[in-house]
């Protein structure tokens, strides 16, 4: 009952079925093609829109590119737009979200995978009764307990801190990443936790010791996930957090909502793209190893 | 004086299987003890139940003198061998062989020369630096072991350690075993269904049907004197040839005689207490109990002729009931299937069990 590391790193595609003909490959590339432009062409007008000057959008030719490209509009999105009653740009939400984002991504992975480990290796009185209010847990809809979790925010003296937001987000996705550590950990054969525990190894020091070394690709996943979906989060962050101190989705949300006088389009592209580029920097750097860490839940010696 | 001793232990799953019913077990200082009994029987929970990796439900465990009924693995000074090895496939075999001894707290120094000791005696020295994943089968096996004796553990367990390996090397590991129980003389506990297994290497097998002791005896004693008719049947390959029959009274002395008229003389045979005339028996007479003869002998038709090399094993008939027989090879020359031989049994050495308790008697 082994992990065989070689299997577990190999990624087992289906085999392409060769075209018929050339026609339809044809078709089918050209079908793959239209859908791939009509997704990347919203990308491609704020990439183009946010370089050009005002004058030139004014003209209206949203696919034209840009006849003297600038990167102004970037530099006073990230330095300068106001937002709310600062104008300091989108920077100060970037580091907030930062803030947010590492005790929160510390936290929910600590909490969420030794919970699943407890409840997948060892007998926890109640564990299945646990584990199905988890799974209730999970889908309950975050406006519904929001007004509760203000008031129990506010009296552990944590509501408008960026530390609140990373507790309510902690929170929010224990229940999930509980059941998926637990059915990942589910899978490590039970006798190794068991020469763990003759050979001495207590709760903590086989989890350290034994458990975590098995577990880098899922530990990988939920990273990922957690940081998509907390970078992403706007509603805990506009409720939750800081007037002075919103992450940068709020931060771009008031910058292309509370203008008066003219709509500078190309400072909102430039916002926008720069408040997306963090979540699509992790996964390039990552999308091997995501998929990896998914297929990885088969493993099996 | 390190010993196990289980007392009246019970272990029941989830409130209704009664798996494991009153075993009460001593198990001396050095004693290499088998726990052997078909897939089902407990074997494997009462190993667990001793290892403190099952909690039981009524009962004590001691172990070297100490009540351990509500401890932890670790606090037990047990050592264990698992069915899967269960090495831990991050770690390399000194990892391996050092995760207890860290576990311990122990001094590097310490863990690096008892590690060192170890490998020496299982000549696991080169695989040291390996992972688990790049060993063969036998070499896990051994890195297995390592990893339970490098401790020093007054009690070494083990599940069914042998049975992932081919036949050949099953072998070998088990003279090893026998080999290293004799140089280091600690307790060990060994769980097998394989009754080769258990005949060699023990020095005191305890048999288990339904989760209880159907007898706790020496290799020896278990083949020669089963105290019933699971026993019986259980150990010996091929096993133990039964007739059923009646006491009856023989001008020499008392007798079995079976339905089909074939009477035996056991007046020699030392019953426990003296049966009574009428009463219903088992007659059990293995294979090799049987001889050729020229006259006087019982009639034994041979359907099915098996030549084994050593010995020749005949499916045959003697009376209505079907019996294994098994002869030296010179006996058989010449002797076709579909013919009819005259055999005698040796009567010194047969068992008698009671018809309605299955008990020797």
């Amino acid at each position: 009952m082994r992990i065989d590391a070689p299997l577990r790193n190999q990624i087992v595609l289906p085999n392409a079925i060769p075209p018929k003909n050339v026609a339809s490959s044809v078709i089918g590339y050209a079908i793959l093609a239209v859908f791939a432009v009509l997704f990347a062409m919203p990308l491609y007008v704020m990439i183009v829109t946010s370089l050009k000057s005002m004058d030139e959008i004014r003209l209206g030719h949203i696919f034209a590119l840009p006849q003297a490209p600038s990167f102004d509009a970037w530099d006073t999105a990230w330095n300068k737009a106001a937002s709310g009653f600062m104008k300091s740009g989108l920077k100060s939400g970037f580091w907030n979200s930062v803030l947010i984002l590492v005790p929160s991504l510390i936290m929910s992975v600590a909490i969420s995978s030794i919970c699943g480990y407890a409840l997948a290796c060892w007998k926890v009185r109640m564990g299945n009764f646990l584990l199905n209010s988890l799974l209730v847990c999970a889908f309950i809809p975050f406006p519904i307990i929001m007004y509760p979790m203000i008031k129990m925010t506010v009296f552990m003296k944590i509501y408008n801190t960026n530390f609140g937001v990373s507790v309510v987000h902690t929170i929010l996705a224990l229940p999930i990443l509980t059941m998926i550590f637990k059915n990942f950990f589910a899978s490590i054969p039970e006798e190794l936790v068991k020469a763990a525990r003759v050979d001495g190894g207590r709760f903590l020091g086989t989890f350290f010791h034994i458990v975590l070394p098995l577990s880098p690709n899922i530990m990988i996943v939920v990273a990922i996930m957690q940081i998509t979906s907390i970078w992403n989060d706007f509603l805990v962050g506009l409720t939750f957090g800081n007037v002075s101190a919103y992450p940068m989705t709020v931060n771009l949300n008031n910058i292309t909502q509370t203008q008066t006088g003219v709509r500078v389009y190309n400072v909102y592209m430039a916002a926008a793209i720069l408040t997306a580029i963090p979540p699509l920097v992790i996964y390039f750097i990552s999308g091997k190893l995501f998929i990896r860490g998914i297929t990885a839940g088969a493993l099996k010696g | 004086m390190s010993s196990v001793s289980v007392k009246n232990i019970d272990k029941i799953y989830q409130g209704k299987t009664h798996v494991l019913k009153d075993l009460s077990l001593d198990i001396g200082s050095g004693e290499f003890l088998v726990l052997l009994g078909p897939s089902g029987c407990g074997k494997t929970t009462l190993l667990n139940c001793i290892a403190g990796l099952m909690d039981i439900e009524g009962g004590r465990i001691e172990i070297a003198g100490k009540d351990v009924t509500n401890r932890d693995p670790s606090e037990r000074e047990i050592a264990m061998v698992f069915q899967s090895y269960a090495l831990y496939p991050t770690k390399t075999v000194y990892g391996n062989l050092a995760f207890c001894l860290r576990m311990k707290k122990k001094p590097k120094e310490f863990i690096d020369r008892r590690i060192r000791e170890t490998a020496e005696l299982l000549q696991i020295g080169e695989l040291l630096h390996r992972k688990p994943a790049t060993l063969s089968g036998g070499q896990r096996q051994r890195a297995a072991i390592g990893r339970a004796l490098v401790r020093d553990a007054a009690v070494c367990l083990f599940d069914e350690p042998l049975s992932n390996l081919d036949a050949k090397l099953r072998t070998e590991m088990r003279i090893e075993l026998k080999k290293l129980h004799n140089k280091l003389r600690s307790t060990f506990i060994y769980v097998t269904h394989d009754q080769v297994e258990a005949m060699t290497l023990a020095t005191r097998i305890a048999v288990m049907d339904g989760g209880r002791f159907s007898q706790i005896s020496s290799p020896e004693e278990l083949y020669e004197r089963p105290a019933n008719t699971f026993v019986a049947k259980f150990i010996g390959s091929p096993s133990m040839n039964f007739l059923s029959g009646t006491i009856v009274a023989l001008p020499k002395g008392l007798g079995v005689r079976t339905a089909d008229g074939l009477e035996f003389d056991v007046s020699s045979y030392p019953f426990a207490a003296p049966p009574a005339a009428g009463q219903s028996v088992i007659l059990g007479i293995r294979p090799e109990l049987f001889q050729r003869t020229e006259a006087g002998g019982y009639p034994l038709k041979v359907n099915i002729i098996e030549p084994l090399g050593a010995n020749v094993l005949c499916y045959s008939e003697l009376g209505e009931t079907e019996v294994v027989v098994s002869f030296d090879p010179s006996d058989m020359a010449g002797v076709k299937a579909d013919s009819t031989v005259l055999v005698a049994v040796t009567l010194k050495k047969v068992s008698i069990f009671d018809a309605a308790t299955q008990l020797r008697l």
